[in-house]
């Protein structure tokens, strides 16, 4: 039986439906009504009041988007034990986009074991490292990313996804689908087969820390598997060293479009981090056009570094390239650190004769094939370094 | 079953607690290891270091890395002496006079999970207090580390590279990241030391 302030809700609920003709809005109040109570009398939970903020980017490039994540986490406050007062009222940022086809590649990763870096170079993929750490994902148009900011004490590696599947379910519910999210151990959000829909990655600094990560809704999964298919796979190449390595999992779309799961997410949030009203939150569109005077040389400068060679090849921990042969025997062992040559091992004696000469020269392929005077192996490494 | 429950009893009262110890042990400083955070079962283990005494010399300097080396039960679950800590985590110790043996806690380290990757700062690098001095990732997380004081550094720990899972296991000892040549050694003292880190990690 239901207590005597939820009948008096429903009651006024229903009156607004018959006066009113507008049945969402009713629908609505019905349903927050429903929530209230069941959250006050199951488990109550002080809903914690945020200023949250949305941007949403217009621009597809993959460089911008990530140096805009980087410089929105850059301004956002610091909140350390001593500094927090109860009366501040924390900030949150949320933050979605839509990057044309790339492959991106967590911090510390081999971009030659984790991606088929000569595919990604005939089909001209741009491959870009970002900051935070995680594995390697495949972004195109039919992805949707999103990167939330909060407060260092209130890290959660769930929370966001949690709320992403509560936001999302009920579209597929209405839509009569039978897809349905949840989070699995990994923080993963996958589907009702387990298969993953999302990967998230997270990063810690001082007093903040953000949770990013991508959504599948209509990615081309055939490329992705081509893309993310290891340059060791194909069993003539072999990387050794230290790095995060990447998991493998079976991936799926979910299906919706951009503009369903953007403006899906953008409700839940309001509806779970602010007071409710209506103009709690102002959505901010962004673009490279809408940067400030401010702004623009900070993310410019962020978008040179993702560009640059130095840091997603150059960046590489430490490792050792092997080369084999048809016959699985190998040729040649490169050891690279920081970008350069550190030593060279081999049999064959297109690569004894110019040892000497290749240590210390940078892991490029131009610059390698240069050295070497084996037409066969030039075209090779050109095409894998 | 019962003797493990007078000696939580005794515990609550140190004075009398402190009477039943033979008369040496009395006399010594004690550090109580009686944090349930960490002892979530009265195990005979467990029981038995209460027991175990730290007889700390007189110290030159407040504190010696030779009692980094001191556990009471080989676990690294507990705060070892004679270590200052950060709000972000991070211990130091001091070796020598002037150089800080810097790493991050067993607390941050259970946080952050299966350490997969730690970015080692480069040897020779000058920094302030306050710095970044490279980064911890775990799976999926990346967590910068801070440099507690102002230095060089003058070492970093390679074994890292190939185990960094030494940071979960032995954050205090053999998963030390680096370390620095001090220039002041004043900036210790703004550190917190056991009892102050302790209670910044039962109140956060």
């Amino acid at each position: 039986m239901l207590s005597l302030d939820t009948r008096r809700e429903l009651a006024l609920a229903l009156t607004a439906i018959l006066k009113r003709s507008n049945i969402a809005t009713a629908a609505q109040s019905l349903s927050s009504s429903f929530h209230r109570h069941f959250s006050c009398s199951r488990n109550w939970r002080q809903k914690k009041i945020f200023d949250l903020q949305v941007y949403v980017s217009r621009s597809r490039s993959p460089y911008w988007n990530l140096s805009y994540e980087d410089y929105l986490f850059k301004k956002f406050p610091v909140y350390t034990s001593y500094s927090s007062s109860s009366t501040q009222v924390p900030k949150k940022i949320l933050f979605l986009y839509t990057n044309h086809r790339s492959v991106i590649i967590g911090r510390n990763q081999n971009p030659w074991r984790e991606t088929n870096v000569e595919f990604l170079r005939r089909h001209n993929v741009p491959l870009i490292r970002r900051r935070s750490g995680g594995g390697t994902v495949f972004h195109d148009d039919g992805n949707v990313n999103y990167s939330v900011m909060m407060p260092g004490n209130m890290f959660d590696r769930d929370e966001h996804a949690q709320l992403l599947c509560t936001a999302l379910n009920p579209v597929f519910n209405q839509r009569g689908e039978e897809t349905s999210l949840s989070v699995n151990e990994r923080h993963d959000i996958v589907d009702q087969n387990g298969r993953k829909v999302s990967g998230s990655a997270y990063k810690l600094q001082r007093g903040k820390a953000y949770h990013h990560g991508t959504m599948l809704l209509n990615s081309r999964l055939d490329l992705l598997s081509n893309l993310l298919h290891h340059s060791v796979d194909g069993g003539l190449e072999v990387v050794e060293g230290p790095g995060v390595p990447s998991i493998r999992s079976a991936v799926s779309n979910i299906g919706i479009s951009n503009e369903t799961f953007t403006d899906a997410v953008i409700l839940a949030f309001k509806r779970e981090y602010t007071a409710g009203s209506e103009n709690a939150v102002k959505v901010m569109y962004v673009d490279e056009g809408s940067m400030t005077k401010e702004e623009a040389p900070e993310i410019n400068k962020s978008i040179e570094e993702l560009q640059s060679w130095e840091w997603t090849f150059g960046s590489t921990p430490k490792f050792v390239h092997r080369f084999l042969l048809q016959d699985s025997t190998p040729a040649v062992s490169f050891t690279v650190k920081e970008g350069t040559i550190l030593d060279l091992e081999s049999d064959l004696p297109e690569f004894t004769a110019i040892k000497d000469r290749i240590i210390g020269t940078p892991y490029r392929g131009p610059e390698v094939a240069s050295i070497i005077n084996s037409k066969l192996w030039k075209e090779r490494l050109i095409r894998s370094i | 079953m019962s003797y493990q429950k007078s000696i939580l009893m005794a515990s609550t009262n140190m004075a009398a607690f402190r009477s039943r110890l033979p008369a040496a042990a009395r006399s010594t400083r004690f550090v109580p290891l009686l944090c349930n955070r960490f002892y979530s079962n009265t195990s005979p283990k467990t029981i038995a270091s209460l027991f175990t005494v730290r007889r700390t010399a007189p110290l030159t300097s407040p504190f010696t890395v030779s009692s980094r080396r001191g556990y009471v039960n080989g676990k690294d679950e507990e705060l070892p002496e004679g270590l200052r800590y950060t709000e972000e985590h991070e211990w130091l110790a001091l070796e020598d006079g002037n150089l800080a043996v810097v790493g991050i806690t067993a607390y941050a380290s259970k946080a952050l999970g299966d350490v997969v990757y730690v970015e080692l700062p480069s040897v020779g690098t000058s920094i302030v207090a306050g710095e970044p001095i490279g980064a911890v990732e775990s799976v999926k997380s990346a967590s910068d580390i801070y440099s507690p004081v102002s230095g060089e550094i003058i070492e970093v720990n390679e074994q890292l590279d190939k185990k960094p899972g030494l940071v979960n296991a032995e954050p205090y000892r053999k998963g030390w990241i680096c370390k620095i040549l001090m220039k002041d050694t004043t900036e210790l003292e703004s550190m917190m030391d056991n009892k102050g880190y302790e209670t910044f990690i039962a109140s956060s």
